[in-house]
């Protein structure tokens, strides 16, 4: 297992005596802070229905004037038409065509990034890691969802389940052995795990036998499963649909 | 906070289920609780959303589906703020008037939304004293070592021969001179061109005397008090 990067707890810079004190005496006021916010939710209603719950929510918002119908369409015609996978499959086979280019998304992710129009929302900082043949990455998010909306757009729910959250950490092998990758045992497997501020993007291994291709046609090997690490790239395969 | 959310390394939530041909929502309500997630302005701090679903008691967490538990947080968080009341969540129909009017994003306000985000880096206006490769310039390792056992070892006996008790003047003034002379003699002198500049050589002298000066100073006034109280009463148990 390689490194796991965590955001749940805290920094692991230098604290001294009074900083530690400090955080200890917060942490025991924490406590029971969310113990009396979790007391809090017991009154929750378990929603019967989702849907008819989500229509009255929203026929209750638009009447209070919170929010606008047309800006609920345009953002779910964005991630359901325009941002998805397509535009990392972009990246991807940018950095394969291009070695500048590649340095340059390893170096500096969220320019190079932005060099191809993507950025922003849920994205605001990228990392890009690099599968080679002796390295494999591998991306969850432990605590929730996070996930590079710009280049991948919003995550599937596999990548949000319980089985994929809880057990990526403990056993990567397992898990890409159930999406169907079976790794050597020399290949040093390298989990990441999401934070908000940070989320990741996998740069799979150009397959052999590509060498031809225009970087248009290298994109369209590009599969979303291969840029979260759970895949990896077959010359027949058929890459990520628009 | 050790809660349901935190799912890093936990046994026995069964195998993962990917779909084929997955689509990005699964049904329209889906999208409508995505989208009333994302527009709501609510007045609420960066990263309440997420505490605001960490906190859904265990078994609703693993209960609901992911939409659902937006929608979940969104409410209890609407509900917080007062945009809206518990009797408006359960009629659907708006009986307050809207006092904490948000804004209402509107569909031109989308596309610039999404290309910015909300980027969590800080503009640090502060300017690195360093830079990498930059040459310090210290004084060699085995005299600094050296001078700092020295000193250790002159205060230790120069304490011993001032404080302690049947000991005339000649002994306590060699005290006060095993006391003083490491710092008469001063630190080895750094090697080399030093790069530092001169006003954060200023800063970290008077940094690091006031700190020493502080910690001396407590350990003494401690060590008196501790000294005192056990020289007041000989016979006294001691206290718990």
């Amino acid at each position: 297992l390689g490194p796991v990067e965590r955001e749940s707890g805290m920094t692991t810079t230098r604290r001294d005596f009074l900083g530690a004190a400090v955080t200890a005496a917060g942490a025991a006021v924490t406590t029971h802070l969310s113990d009396a916010q979790v007391h809090d939710h017991d009154h929750q209603v378990v929603p019967s229905d989702p849907a008819l719950r989500v229509k009255a929510l929203e026929s209750l918002l638009v009447e209070k004037g919170l929010v606008d119908r047309a800006a609920l369409d345009a953002l779910i015609d964005t991630y359901e038409h325009k941002v998805g996978p397509r535009n990392g499959a972009r990246v991807v086979a940018r950095a394969w065509a291009d070695p500048a280019y590649k340095q340059r998304l390893l170096t500096n992710s969220d320019a190079a990034i932005a060099e191809l129009g993507y950025g922003g929302l849920q994205g605001e900082h990228m990392v890009v890691v690099e599968n080679t043949a002796k390295v494999h990455n591998l991306v969850v998010c432990t605590l929730c969802s996070c996930y590079p909306w710009p280049v991948l757009g919003l995550p599937p729910v596999w990548y949000k389940s319980a089985p994929y959250r809880s057990r990526s950490v403990i056993d990567p092998r397992g898990v890409l052995r159930e999406f169907g990758l079976e790794l050597a045992d020399d290949v040093e497997v390298r989990v990441w795990d999401s934070t908000a501020e940070l989320r990741y993007l996998v740069l799979p291994e150009r397959p052999a036998g590509t060498e031809t291709m225009s970087e248009t046609e290298l994109a369209g090997l590009v599969t979303r499963d291969s840029m979260v690490g759970v895949a990896k790239i077959a010359t027949q395969q058929q890459g990520v649909r628009a | 906070v050790n809660g349901i959310h935190d799912m890093g390394g936990m046994h026995g939530m069964g195998p993962i289920q990917p779909e084929k041909n997955e689509l990005v929502f699964h049904a329209a309500w889906e999208g409508r609780a995505f989208a009333l997630s994302m527009a709501v302005d609510g007045d609420w701090p960066y990263g309440a959303d997420r505490y605001a679903t960490e906190v859904i008691p265990p078994e609703e967490y693993l209960r609901q589906s992911y939409y659902e538990k937006w929608i979940t947080s969104l409410v209890d968080l609407m509900l917080k703020s007062g945009m809206v009341t518990a009797a408006e969540i359960e009629t659907g129909r708006a009986i307050e008037p809207n006092t904490k009017k948000g804004h209402a994003l509107t569909a031109a306000e989308v596309p610039p939304m999404i290309a910015t985000g909300g980027p969590a880096s800080r503009n640090v206006p502060a300017v690195a004293h360093f830079r990498v490769g930059q040459r310090v310039a210290v004084a060699d390792l085995h005299q600094r070592q050296l001078r700092w056992a020295g000193t250790v070892i002159a205060t230790a006996v120069g304490v011993s021969l001032v404080a302690g008790q049947r000991r005339g003047w000649l002994l306590r003034s060699c005290g006060a001179m095993c006391l003083l002379l490491p710092h008469l003699i001063g630190p080895p002198a750094a090697i080399g061109q030093n790069s530092v500049p001169t006003e954060l050589v200023h800063r970290f002298s008077i940094a690091s005397v006031a700190t020493s000066a502080m910690f001396w100073l407590l350990v003494g006034t401690l060590g008196g008090l501790i000294y005192s109280r056990n020289q007041a009463d000989p016979n006294a148990l001691p206290t718990v």
